[in-house]
């Protein structure tokens, strides 16, 4: 389970000072997918960094399967996001020098799973995603549907229970994105955690939940 | 993550970028090139030194070149003093040669000791003999350049006497414009030079090369009581002179090789730099999916040094390419060697050095922009 509570961050002093997020509050149950909507500037990003363990609260608290993420240290912390938490970003963040079952892999590069585990599972990854026959293949030379459905691949090959996906349909046309959100709601079935950032109305639809941030608070839950 | 695990990966990525690789290999090299070129050559008097030392056996801190040549008015053999030295147990070898020009065409005289001293070769790779029989014509070698022109077995006069041709001497040897450049360990030839022995009556204008006597004094006492005080004789002066003028020059070339080095240090920075700011984005992903930020600053510096490693080699090939064309294959391998054990010495381990410190230097400036990176907005900045 993922819960926050009365979490802020504060960026810079004095006159220049930003409060991002001011005291935020909320959960999401194991198996949920939940949207995070809010205009440009609302905070969507920095919850998303906190939550990703990539940037550490001001202040509140921030649990995540029992552990208090915000009381680790940075190394800590980092490991924690290694073995919890998979990122799908807007533009795929895929490496174009690899191939997409080798982009697949890296999360377990970095849980030094060898090698032919590694594709074992990077191949079982590919196949949930209905991307088996094109493992081989350069990102640049498959659809950005495809490049997405990789992306996702590579999120869920690490084994992590919580994904974080950011406008994960931002760069795809309506229907693609569909299918990328079918896609999160099978994940959702096979017992993942999902908290998903847009802006689109139509995708956080297909959520459980919406939470809306607004001047650095959620201001509904719906 | 395991280490080595990391240093494997980094390489392979390395391998895996190939346009970049292609880039950073030609600028590593040339760099590294220049680095070599700049220090070989400022230093090629020592070099030098060494290869003869090494070719000769002879201690080259005892070897020295006598400048005698006759004036106008007196004659002498050095070809006989030469021969007198080695009998006094002044000198271990000596020998003489003189020039001779007929237009373009130039033909040096060798005694049989000096071709076999610097191990002269011909075009089959056999060493020249010189021998010279009575009753037969006296043997020629001629360069590349007059292989058409003086066939094997053809006549050739020089200075009013018959020569057969007997071969051509091997192509790019070291060549020597002016003799009286020559230093310690060289030999002047070219593919447009002649080379025949040099005989006893050849006295006016032949220089003579001893070696590794014990001491250059005792060698002058033995000159002044043959008479010969009045000549310009010189021991170890010549390489003095040599030196002397190449101070000079010397001063120069260091000053230009610290600014090239400067230079080298800087492009290299800024290359790395480069291409540390290209994978960038590289190492977000890195970051994104898991990667600590200690693995990914040793993936940084892997892929950095090995870049700079790969660029040093193709450095080492280049250099010797240019050895082997400016130097040719046959004394020129014990340059070669010579160099290379330079190289793998002290301007091998400064450049490592080099390569390792600007690797290094070059791989904070990612992990600072990494550090600070808000990955979400970078990954949608990025689209």
């Amino acid at each position: 389970m993922l819960k926050v509570e009365n979490l802020t961050k504060t960026y810079g002093k004095g006159d220049s000072r930003v409060d991002a997020l001011r005291g935020i509050s909320f959960t999401v149950n194991d198996g949920e997918m939940v949207a995070v909507m809010g205009r440009s500037g609302a905070g969507k990003s920095t919850l998303l960094n906190i939550l990703g363990c990539m940037d550490t609260p001001t202040g509140g608290s921030y649990t995540l399967d029992g552990i208090e993420v915000n009381k680790l240290s940075a190394k800590e912390r980092n490991r924690f996001r290694r073995d919890h938490v998979g990122f799908v970003f807007q533009n795929f963040a895929l490496m174009g020098q690899y191939s997409l079952l080798e982009n697949v892999e890296l999360p377990l590069v970095a849980k030094d799973v060898r090698k032919a585990e590694r594709r074992r599972i990077a191949m079982d990854a590919l196949k949930s995603v209905g991307l088996t026959g094109k493992a081989d293949r350069n990102p640049a030379r498959v659809s950005g549907g495809q490049q997405q459905r990789a992306a996702i691949a590579r999120a869920i090959a690490g084994g992590n229970n919580l994904i974080l996906a950011d406008e994960p349909t931002g760069a795809l046309d309506y229907s693609t994105g569909a299918e990328v959100m079918e896609l999160f709601r099978d994940l959702q079935k096979s017992g993942k955690t999902i908290v998903i950032v847009t802006h689109e109305k139509e995708i956080a639809d297909k959520c459980d939940r919406i939470l809306y941030i607004s001047d650095g608070k959620v201001s509904e839950t719906l | 993550m395991k280490k080595l695990h990391i240093i494997n990966y980094g390489m392979n990525a390395v391998l895996k970028r190939k346009g970049m690789l292609v880039l950073s290999l030609i600028m590593s090299a040339v760099a590294f090139f220049l680095v070599n070129y700049f220090l070989l050559e400022t230093d090629r008097t020592e070099l030098y030194r060494k290869a003869f030392e090494k070719a000769t056996g002879l201690d080259a801190d005892k070897v020295f070149f006598l400048d005698v040549r006759a004036r106008e008015e007196k004659t002498f053999s050095s070809a006989v003093l030469g021969k007198q030295l080695t009998e006094l147990g002044l000198c271990q070898a000596c020998g003489a040669y003189r020039e001779y020009a007929d237009g373009e065409r130039v033909t040096v005289f060798y005694d049989a000791q000096m071709v076999e001293w610097f191990d002269v070769k011909d075009d089959r790779g056999q060493r020249i003999d010189l021998t010279v029989t009575p009753g037969q014509y006296i043997p020629v070698y001629v360069g590349e350049a007059y292989r058409q022109e003086y066939p094997v077995g053809s006549l050739v006069t020089i200075d009013d006497c018959d020569y057969v041709v007997k071969g051509v001497l091997q192509q790019s040897r070291r060549i020597i414009p002016d003799p009286s450049q020559m230093d310690v360990g060289s030999i002047y030839l070219s593919d447009y030079v002649l080379v025949a022995p040099i005989l006893s009556e050849d006295y006016e204008a032949s220089y003579l090369l001893a070696g590794s006597g014990p001491d250059h004094s005792e060698i002058g006492k033995t000159l002044a009581g043959e008479g010969l005080a009045g000549y310009r004789i010189s021991f170890g002066d010549l390489q003095k002179s040599y030196q002397k003028s190449n101070d000079e020059e010397n001063r120069i070339l260091k000053s230009l090789s610290a600014v090239i080095i400067c230079s080298v240090l800087i492009l290299g920075f800024v290359l790395a730099s480069y291409l540390i700011s290209c994978n960038t984005y590289d190492y977000a992903v890195h970051y994104a999916n898991g990667f600590q930020v200690s693995d990914i600053f040793l993936m940084v510096v892997t892929e950095n040094v090995f870049r700079l490693f790969l660029g040093a080699v193709c450095g080492v090939i280049a250099m010797n390419i240019r050895i082997g064309v400016v130097y040719g294959s046959g004394r020129a391998s014990v340059i070669r060697d010579v160099m290379l054990s330079q190289q793998l010495g002290k301007t091998g381990l400064l450049v490592l050095l080099l390569a390792l410190a600007v690797g290094a230097l070059a791989s904070i400036a990612p992990m600072i922009r990494i550090a600070r990176l808000n990955l979400t907005d970078y990954f949608r900045a990025e689209e």
